[in-house]
Formats: C-alpha cells, structure tokens, sequence
C-alpha cells in the first residue's frame, strides 16, 4: 500500500468513520445526560424539601404534638415518638425471625426446602405494601382497633426479607475453616454458631437491619390501615394507634392550609435526613465488613 | 515528523470497499506489508513501568515471536502496537510506534483506524457468543459500512484464511459458541482477517488450546504473512522455533536481545537469553 | 461435655446427626423461623382472596373489564383502575428503561472512576425518599409546574396526539407517572449497572480491538450479553411501579375513568385501595377493594417472578467459551 494511501486511511479521513465517531459522540453524550437527569432530579427533590422544610422549622416543631384542626401551633413530636416505637416494635419482630430464617437455611435446611424459602422471601419482598397492611388489618384491627402492634408487624414484614437476605449473604460469607474449625473442637452446632459464627457475620446483619429500618421508615402504606387513626399527644402505648413521619406528611399534605403544608415540608425533612443518614451508616458499616472479609 | 500536507485519500481507497488494503496491492497473495518499528517505547500502568524503553523492529511479511518469562512485558507490548493498553483506566505509554514511517501515536491518527489496520488475536477465544458464525466475521467490514452483498465473499474468504472454511461453511448460521476452543480461535482470527488488516499480532493465541488445534493454526500463519507481518507473544518456545523468523527475548520491561530465530536459541548473545531458552527459568 | 468422637474439620456432617439438646433446640426454633416466613405469604394470598370472595362471587372475572365504580349501587368493576395502573406504570418504564440504561452505561463505561462510586450512590438515594416525600414534593412543586409550564408546552408540539391533548391539571396520570418514573430508575439501573460491570473485559476488548468505537463496543458486546438480566431488571422495576400507592394517591387526582389523555386526572389500584378502603361502607364494597388488591397481589408478584426466571436463567450466554 502507498505511503500517501496508509496515511489517509490512518488518519481515518474517510465518511464513514466520521459519522461513526460522531454517532459515538452523541451516545456518550446521552448517556452522561441521563446521569445528569438522575443526579439532577435527586438535587431537586431533596433541595425541595431542605429549602422548604427549614422555612418551616422551629423548636415548637419538635417539642410540641398535633393540634385540633384548625388551632395554631402544634408539631410533629408525637409523630416523632410514634415513628420511634413503630420501628423498634417492627426490629424486635423481624430481626430474630430473620435472622432465625437465615440460620435455617443456611445451616440446617435441605437444599430444596432452603431453595424453596429463598422464593418465599423474593415473593415476600414483592408483595406491595398495601397489600401487607389488608393482610394485618385483617388479621390484627379488625374487631380490635388499630394499634402500634399492628403497625409494627406491619412494617416487620416489609423488613423480614430484607434482613433475611442480608444474614443469608453474611452468613456464606463467614468462612468454612472458622466454623468447622469449631466442630472439630467438640462444640455443638448451636454454640458454634451462636458464638463464632453470627459473632463474625454481626456488622453484615446489622447492615442489613440498618437498611430495612431506612426502608420501612418511610413507609406510609402499611400504616393506613393499621396505625392510622390517632389520638393527639404523645403516645408511647403500643396497644393504641400511634402517629408517624411518614403518615403525618401524608395527612399534612392532603390539607389545604399553607401552614399545613409548611409542617409537611418540615416533617419530610426530618424524616429525609432520618432516612439518610441510616443509609449512610448502612454504607458506611457495609464497605468496613467487606472490607475486614478481604473483599 | 507531522511534515506532511493534509491529502485527499485516493480514489482507489474509496473505490474497493471489499479489501481496504485494495486489491491492487494483492499480487499472486502476496502484498507487501509495512514494517513495525517500535522506538523508545515505555508503557506505565499508573505509576508502575511495565515497559522501560524498547527499540525493537518487526520485518514485514515475517513472523516475529515475542518471548520471555511472565510479566516481562511481552502482552504490554503488543498491545501499545494496537493502542489497547490505553484502554485500561490508568495506563499510559510514551515513545513512538511506526507503521513504516507513520507514528501511531500521532495526534492526526485515529485510533479506530490503527485498530483495523492492526489487528489482535487474544489468549482466550473472545467470539460475539450471541452472534452466528457468519455475523462474527462481517462484524468488522459492517461497521465500516461495506455493503451487504460484499460480506458473503469476505466471510468465506476470511474464514479459508483462517483455516476454518471447511469446517463450517455448511453452518454459518449456527451461533459462535457450539464451536470447540479451537474453532473458536480460528474464527477470532477469520474475524481478524475479514477487515484486512496490515499487521496481526496475536497473544499467546493457542495457550488454551489442545496441540491439533494449536498445529492448525501455526500451518495458517505461515501462508497469512504473505499479506500481513505478524507478531505473535508466546511463552511456547517451541512454536516460536516453529513458525517464527525471528525472535525478540523480553526480561522485566526490556530488550534483551531479538534476532533471527535459530540464532536466538542455538546461539544467542546475551547470557539471560541463554538461560531462558535452555529453561533455566521462566 | 459431649462425649461424642472428635470429627475431623473436613466432615462437619458426622457431627449432624447430633442429640445435643441445643442443637435441637436451634434446629426446631430457626425451623420455626422458615415456617412462620412461609406462612405470612401463604397468609397474605389467603386472606386478600378470602375477602375477595364475596366480590368474586358476585362479579366473577367479568369484574376485570367492568368500568364501574359506585358504593352507592352497588356495582363495582376494576376496569378503569387498571387502565391508570397500565398507563402510569407503562408510561415510568418508558422512560425509565432507557434511562437507566445510560445511567448505567455512564456509570460502568464513561465515568472516571472516583466518580464512579459517588454518583452511583446518589443514583440509588433516589430509591431512598419516601413516598409520602415524593408524593408531597409531587403535590407542591411538580404538580404546578406540570400545569402551568410542561402540559401546555408538550400540547402545542405534541397536541396532534390524544395522549397530549386536554386540559392540564396539577394532578393526573402524568405526574403519577413521572413520580413512579423517579421511584423506578434507581432499581433498573442498580441492577443493570451490575450487570454491565459483569460483561468480561475480553469480550469488550474483543470488539475494541477490532476497531470498534465505545459505543459499537456496547452494541455488539455489552448489550446482548445482558440482554436477558436487563428485561429481568425492567421487570423489577414494574413490580415497584405497580405496587406503589402512596406517592401515586397524591398525585393522581382520585378520579376513575378511562381517558385518552395522559393529563386526565385517573386512578390506579394501589392507590383506589389506600383512598377508599378504610371509609368503606359496605361489605360489598370492601370485597371489592380486597378484589383489587388481589389483582394487584397478583400483578406484581407474577412480574417478579418472571424477572426471576428471565434474569436468573442466563446470567449471561449458554455455553460460553468450550475448553
């Protein structure tokens, strides 16, 4: 080939490799717009609720508990309290069947019956959220009212999955030689797991308990049918209803005053940093353990 | 060295979409390829050398063997000849690349261009698994947009190149990944071919393979550098004393010694060298 | 102490068959454990149908293609809210599937990689705002600008069509979809961005080295090698889309009926279920709710499954390279 040919040909002169440059080009370009989109609607949600909420914000908020309609005044401290109870109640029930679940299936189910749970939960964690709170009601306030527990229960079972999902991946992480290192020692399975096995899975489970508690947080659903109606006042009764973040902001914002409004933007803004902040920690604790297994 | 005015390419280019090389080039199947000089190359992956300064010269329309220990370098270097090791995040490299006289490197050259007028047989058989037989070889001249009712001509011929034609001209349709590793390989190599490239550099192409398959491919290199000169990475020193003409010894990042075959392993100069090849280590 | 013979560390299961008081213990209570997981998804099936009943007696299947909604009558049909939960859910994956697409092309292809952690982060938080948030954000800040400015913009380019025609509204179909759009992305793009960081580098340097530009790269290598885990994320993201209530009650505008308009104010299932179910009256008409409800169990469920099935079949192509 001439010289002038392979130099024309290298310098890639020719129509078509410009047009496939340019048609490069402008894919990259939309790819990287579409992050900017994503990135860019985060900004503006989360910009939305700073810029609106801190207008709002006060003291009084905090300290004070809804008021009758219509008075002036008045915060969102027991929706404050009601969503602290609503998550402890919902962690006490589905952290140990969660983790119960993962230990079953990793250390004593057959494979199939283990295959099967590992279905159940991926169902499980479909099932949409209202869905789950006909299910409670039905079961818990009918006849009974609604109460905390309910609520509670409710969001357990949006969180069962996920926890489950997260001992389950811990758990086969924590190493062989650990564990049957403790079996040729003479200890029983269940010491073995108990003291050295879960001990080595604890920061994945926590992560995994860190991220269900930020997801259910913000649930609203759930508690519609089973935690909604409340007395006003701070209430730490898990036998009554309860008030929450998420169902306030949502009342709130069906309202038409503007200082009902005002309060919503207020309440989703704690609520959002609430939320936040747990998924950094969950982060945070998720790149340490990964990180201490040597991943 | 960018002396040079800018210029229409020629009208014979433009006009023989069915070899870029152009068929006036080809002669009795031989065509005269450009010679590879690499001059003060040096590669870095981030901070590490990988390749302190290599001035190494490949004939054209021979086969030149690149040996030596693992990490020496040897895949570094074939892949600064293509411009793919500045695809990994964070590597670089400095010195020129000549394709005769033209530096590679050059900021007037495209490296899409460099690409498919250099092409690169990888150590693991890398088909599109998706693709049938016959599309993974038209991939290449397709994107160039050469027109449709070309690409049957290229396919058979890339793949008779390839040694491959007679083992699947009756199944061109049936998809990359029900041929054996070998086949394969030979396919990745017809894929190579099909976009008729200058030089061909392969790495370390029959590792995974088993030694018919590896034979099959050796017996089509010797024909294939009548058009194309060939760099071929090896570990295998017997198939470097098998096909290549010549031979580059690489050590930790530089030449040590290149020459003609049999002298590099009968009588080599440098006493690393020696050592290599009578298995001293490595 | 046990007296049991010490096992060697490379056969725990000698040791299985253990009559330790504790390892039964465990055994019994984590076996619990698995029931009690199976037994609130039997449990959600068998209630939702159970208070079903009554309306699938009286209505039977005919109850899907009714468009009626009326306490008052008596007569209940689920026809217009799957309408707006095939619209607005439709509409989020129409343009959340390419979108997280890019997104995860950008993040695995084109972003520098101290950036590469960072945004995809960000890109996830998106999942983390809860409906009510978005729903309010929805309410007080897309809703207006929906109306005033984008409706009345996308209806002079766009007017020829029925879909972009009518008046605008605050609420409706659109911005319950756009508001299903921002909950779907962060899923489909997570999930496809681990995919793509899967595609084995030679595969990529395969089409690279054949003189192939980035995005011939993706064409020929990237996206047929996901093809199926990318139908499998879309499909994830539709389960999100169809069960969401909250946000999409806030914003929907409450009102059943079947328009050609995307800037009709409508209803979907989810969020007729939250509106209405806890005022309902009758038992029939709680039966009915229940009714949706199972339709909707039924929907999201059945998409999750088939992303399973297609994503889980094939991680990547069947056979790969023979040896």
């Amino acid at each position: 080939m001439s010289d002038l040919a392979l130099q024309a040909r290298l310098e890639g002169k020719e129509g078509h490799l410009r047009r496939r440059r340019a048609v490069n080009v402008v894919m990259e370009a939309a790819a990287t717009a579409g992050a900017v989109v994503a990135v860019g609607v985060l900004a503006l949600v989360i910009g939305s609720v700073i810029v609106k909420g801190a207008g709002a914000f006060g003291l009084d908020l905090l300290i004070h508990s809804e008021v009758p309609f219509g008075e002036k005044g008045g915060g969102v401290a027991n929706a404050i309290v009601g969503t602290g109870l609503l998550i402890l109640l919902a962690t006490a029930f589905a952290v140990p069947i969660g983790l119960l679940v993962a230990l079953y299936t990793h250390e004593f189910a057959p494979p199939r019956i283990a295959n099967g749970l590992r279905f159940v939960l991926d169902v499980l964690n479909g099932v949409p959220t209202i869905v789950t709170g006909i299910l409670v009601f039905s079961l818990l306030v009918v006849g009974s009212g609604q109460t905390a527990y309910a609520g509670g229960i409710a969001l357990a079972i949006i969180m069962l999955p996920i926890v489950a999902r997260s001992a389950q991946e811990v758990l086969a992480l924590v190493p062989r030689p650990i564990r049957e290192g403790g079996l040729a020692l003479g200890l029983p399975r269940w010491k073995v797991l108990l003291r050295i096995v879960l001990p080595g899975a604890a920061g994945g489970i926590l992560t995994g308990v860190l991220l269900a508690v930020a997801r259910v947080a913000g649930e609203t659903a759930p508690l519609l049918f089973t935690c909604s109606v409340f007395a006003q006042g701070i209430s730490i009764n898990p036998g009554h209803a309860v008030a929450s973040l998420p169902l306030r902001i949502f009342q709130l914002a069906e309202g038409n005053s503007p200082e009902e409004h005002n309060e919503a933007w207020a309440a989703a803004l704690l609520l959002i940093l609430f939320v936040l902040a747990l998924n950094f920690v969950a982060r945070y604790l998720y790149a340490r353990t990964r990180s201490r297994v040597g991943l | 060295m960018s002396a040079r005015p800018p210029i229409k390419p020629p009208a014979a280019a433009d006009r023989e979409p069915v070899r870029e090389g152009g068929t006036a080039a080809i002669r009795d199947g031989f065509r005269k390829a450009p010679t590879v000089r690499l001059r003060g190359l040096r590669a870095f992956y981030g901070d590490q050398e990988g390749l302190k300064g290599i001035d190494l010269d490949f004939e054209a329309n021979q086969i030149t063997a690149v040996i030596g220990p693992s990490g020496c370098g040897k895949s570094t270097l074939i892949r600064c000849i293509n411009r793919m090791h500045e695809e990994l995040p964070g590597a670089r490299s400095e010195g020129r690349v000549l394709l005769d006289d033209l530096n590679l490197y050059d900021p007037a050259i495209d490296v899409i261009a460099v690409r498919r007028a250099v092409g690169m047989v990888f150590q693991r058989p890398n088909p599109f698994l998706t693709m049938s037989i016959f599309d993974n070889v038209a991939a290449g001249p397709k994107l160039s947009g050469v027109p449709k009712r070309h690409l049957p001509e290229i396919v058979e011929r890339s793949l008779r190149d390839a040694g491959l034609w007679e083992e699947v001209k009756d199944r061109l349709g049936a998809p990359a990944h029900a041929l054996s590793g070998g086949q394969q390989q030979r396919l990745c190599i017809a894929r190579s071919l099909a976009v008729d490239p200058l030089v061909l550099l392969l790495d370390e192409p029959c590792s995974a393979l088993d030694p018919t398959a590896t034979l099959k491919i050796e017996d089509r290199l010797g024909d294939l550098k009548r058009r194309v000169t060939i760099v071929i990475v090896t570990h295998n020193m017997q198939q470097a004393a098998r096909v290549a003409d010549r031979t580059a010894f690489l050590l930790d990042g530089e030449l040590v010694e290149a020459g003609p075959t049999a002298e590099i392993f009968t009588k080599p100069r440098d006493r690393r060298t020696e050592e290599y090849v009578t298995g001293k280590f490595g | 102490m046990s007296t049991k013979q010490l096992a060697p560390p490379w056969a725990p299961k000698l040791t299985a068959r253990t009559s330790h008081l504790g390892d039964r213990l465990l055994q019994v209570l984590t076996l619990l454990g698995g029931i009690a997981t199976a037994v609130v998804l039997v449990g959600v099936f068998y209630k939702v149908f159970d208070q079903a009943s009554l309306a699938i007696s009286r209505f039977g299947l005919a109850f899907i293609g009714r468009q009626e909604w009326n306490p008052v009558t008596g007569h209940f049909g689920a026809a217009d809210f799957l309408f707006g939960t095939a619209v607005t859910s439709a509409f989020a994956l129409l343009i959340a599937a390419p979108l997280s697409l890019a997104i995860a092309l950008f993040l695995t292809e084109l972003a520098p990689r101290p950036l590469q952690a960072p945004v995809g982060m960000l890109v996830e938080l998106l999942a983390a705002i809860p409906s009510a948030v978005l729903g309010l954000w929805g309410i007080a800040v897309m809703g207006p600008v929906l109306a005033r400015t984008i409706e009345p913009a996308l209806r002079s380019v766009l007017g020829f069509m029925p879909l972009f025609s009518g008046p605008s509204s605050p609420a409706g179909l659109l911005p319950a979809a756009l508001v299903l759009t921002i909950m779907t992305v962060p899923i489909v793009s997570t999930v496809t961005r681990e995919l793509f960081a899967s595609v084995p580098r030679e595969l990529k340097e395969g089409a690279l080295a054949l003189g192939a530009t980035r995005w011939e790269m993706v064409k020929l290598v990237i996206l047929p090698y996901s093809r199926n885990g990318i139908v499998g994320a879309v499909l994830l993201g539709l389960g999100r889309a169809l069960g969401e209530a909250i946000a999409v009650a806030m914003v929907v505008g409450h009102t059943p009926g079947i328009h050609a308009s995307l800037f009709a104010p409508g209803d979907t299932l989810a969020s007729r279920i939250a509106s209405e179910y806890l005022g309902a009256t009758t038992t029939l008409q709680i039966s009915s709710l229940a009714y949706l409800a199972g339709i909707l169990l039924v929907l999201a469920v059945l998409s999750n499954l088939v992303a399973r099935t297609v994503a889980g079949a094939a991680a990547g192509v069947p056979g790969a390279v023979a040896r």
